[in-house]
């Protein structure tokens, strides 16, 4: 049941990003990209306070992950 | 942090005018009479001058190696709410005082070995005290009583990790280690991802694996005749990726993980009541677990302003679900201010194996860790970020609550162990 739910969603935000990203999508040109280069544009801006902060969801709450294949776990109580 | 320095220098730049530039911090002269050659040159010093602004910062899009050499070093301090009629080993009432606190140091450097390589070292030491939920009892008139940890923990914890990035044209291949040490679990983790980019650098995909090895040893077997001596468990993540510009203003990330984890994945300390005794926490030796988020950057010109828009949605065969949002405003202020505001907004629902008192032992696994119950929480977090030359300071603050009512799939299970904390951060980057 859980799976089938998980995979909904999956196929939910997958025609989510496909809908967002398709045809329409006008090429934005190197010299357009200064905002998109801004450091408060990064997925985390700073990242050991991101570090920090997934380390204690993750001894804290049943969810974790979602953020890529790295980091270590913690016998954390 | 990373700028297309070497995107921003190809053909297509030079032969076209500068009509849609963005606003630079030091714009290029509008004076025609001025060489195509020095306006090119001084707006690549003003591009490069943005790029280097904010030291120690990772840009989402670029697949280049990282900028000279940063150096990063954070204390943060984590205190746990008071405790709430809450009992200990020899059943005194501990109603007031703290939970656990932690003090945590992070040291980092990031740095450019060469046009296709990067290295980055990341350690943090942390020291911890206090006491933890140990197991729940039926009181007397039938409520529920949380018993915590007898002794108070002391104990360290030492993580390092190493990654190097190698890079390739418009492919990037990381490389990853790391090592954690406590006094109680030793954690071995390898870890590899791909990237490669469009040919517009419009899309980028990303794929990714990770195998960890770690050992539990738990402290006080001799005391404690239900603990184990020792036993293994092993987790394997994966994840693809897929991140998009959608506007010289938007970018947004699809992710999708999975991650299979096999061995001993109960809690050695925690006690489960069960019929009329507490015995060990007893959970399935295989948990699979399933991610799917969105992240979305979107940068307000009119404002100088940034909104970050995060969601993932969490699934286990433990029979939980999970909601995240996260909602970031990013303001920068004259003079390199930046003020920032987070929202984050949790919901799980409980285990199949999650109650706070069995009555029998019909069932094969058992646990009364709140972390497993149905709750939600709240967290607000407001930082402050000054940055002067090479120099980066950041100060931030962190309150989380939770509540078992904010939880989108509500039971009458109670969860007293429930925890909220405040976080307290300053960190100071250095770049050259």
């Amino acid at each position: 049941m859980k799976i089938k739910r998980s995979l909904k969603i999956t196929f939910t935000l997958t025609l989510f990003a496909l809908f967002t990203t398709g045809c329409s999508v006008k090429e934005v040109k190197p010299w357009q990209r200064g905002n998109l280069a801004k450091s408060e544009m990064a997925w985390d801006v700073n990242q050991q306070a991101a570090a920090l902060n997934d380390h204690i969801y993750y001894s804290k709450e049943a969810a974790s992950g979602g953020k890529g294949s790295g980091g270590g776990g913690c016998g954390c109580n | 942090m990373d700028i297309k320095i070497g995107t921003l220098m190809n053909d297509s730049y030079a032969k076209n005018t500068f009509s849609e530039q963005p606003k630079l911090d030091n714009p290029a002269p509008k004076n025609k009479k001025q060489s195509r050659t020095k306006n090119t040159s001084h707006s690549l010093a003003a591009l490069t001058a943005a790029a280097l602004a904010l030291p120690g910062m990772d840009n989402c899009l670029a697949i280049e190696p990282t900028e000279g050499t940063t150096v990063a070093f954070q204390q943060s301090r984590y205190v746990e709410g008071d405790q709430k009629n809450y009992v200990n080993s020899v059943g005194e009432n501990i109603s007031e005082g703290g939970r656990m606190s932690i003090d945590i140091s992070q040291l980092d450097m990031t740095t450019r070995i060469n046009d296709n390589l990067d290295l980055s070292i990341k350690t943090s030491h942390e020291v911890l005290s206090g006491a933890s939920p140990w197991f729940i009892a039926p009181g007397a008139d039938g409520e529920a009583i949380q018993v915590m940890s007898g002794a108070s923990i002391e104990e360290q914890r030492t993580d390092i990790s190493s990654t190097v990035g190698i890079y390739n044209g418009r492919t990037k291949t990381a490389i990853g280690v790391a090592y954690s040490q406590e006094d109680d679990y030793t954690s071995r983790t390898l870890s590899s991802s791909f990237d490669i980019e469009s040919k517009n650098k419009m899309r980028t995909f990303s794929i990714g694996v990770g195998y960890s090895d770690d050992t539990v040893e738990p402290v006080d077997t001799d005391q404690f005749s239900y603990r184990i001596e020792s036993d293994d468990r092993s987790s394997i993540k994966s994840h693809i990726g897929w991140t998009e510009i959608l506007s010289k203003n938007t970018v947004i990330q699809a992710n999708l993980g999975y991650t299979h984890n096999a061995g001993f994945l109960s809690d050695p300390y925690k006690l489960v009541w069960v019929g009329n005794a507490p015995v060990a926490d007893s959970r399935p030796e295989k948990r699979d677990q399933f991610t799917q988020s969105l992240r979305l950057r979107h940068h307000l010109a009119n404002t100088n302003s940034t909104l970050h828009a995060d969601y993932r949605y969490f699934s286990d065969d433990w029979g939980i679900d999970a909601h995240t949002f996260n909602l970031g405003l990013y303001q920068n202020l004259p003079n390199e201010w930046q003020v920032s505001g987070n929202v984050r907004l949790y919901s799980q629902s409980r285990a199949d194996f999650y109650s706070i008192y069995f009555t029998d032992d019909s069932t094969e696994h058992h646990s009364s860790d709140y972390r497993l119950s149905a709750f939600g929480s709240i967290s607000t977090t407001l930082s402050v970020q000054k940055t002067w030359q090479n120099w980066l300071l950041n100060i931030s603050a962190e309150h989380y609550e939770s509540d078992r009512n904010w939880s989108h799939k509500r039971t009458r299970s109670e969860n007293p162990g429930l925890v909220n904390f405040q976080v307290i951060s300053a960190g100071l980057n250095y770049q050259w």
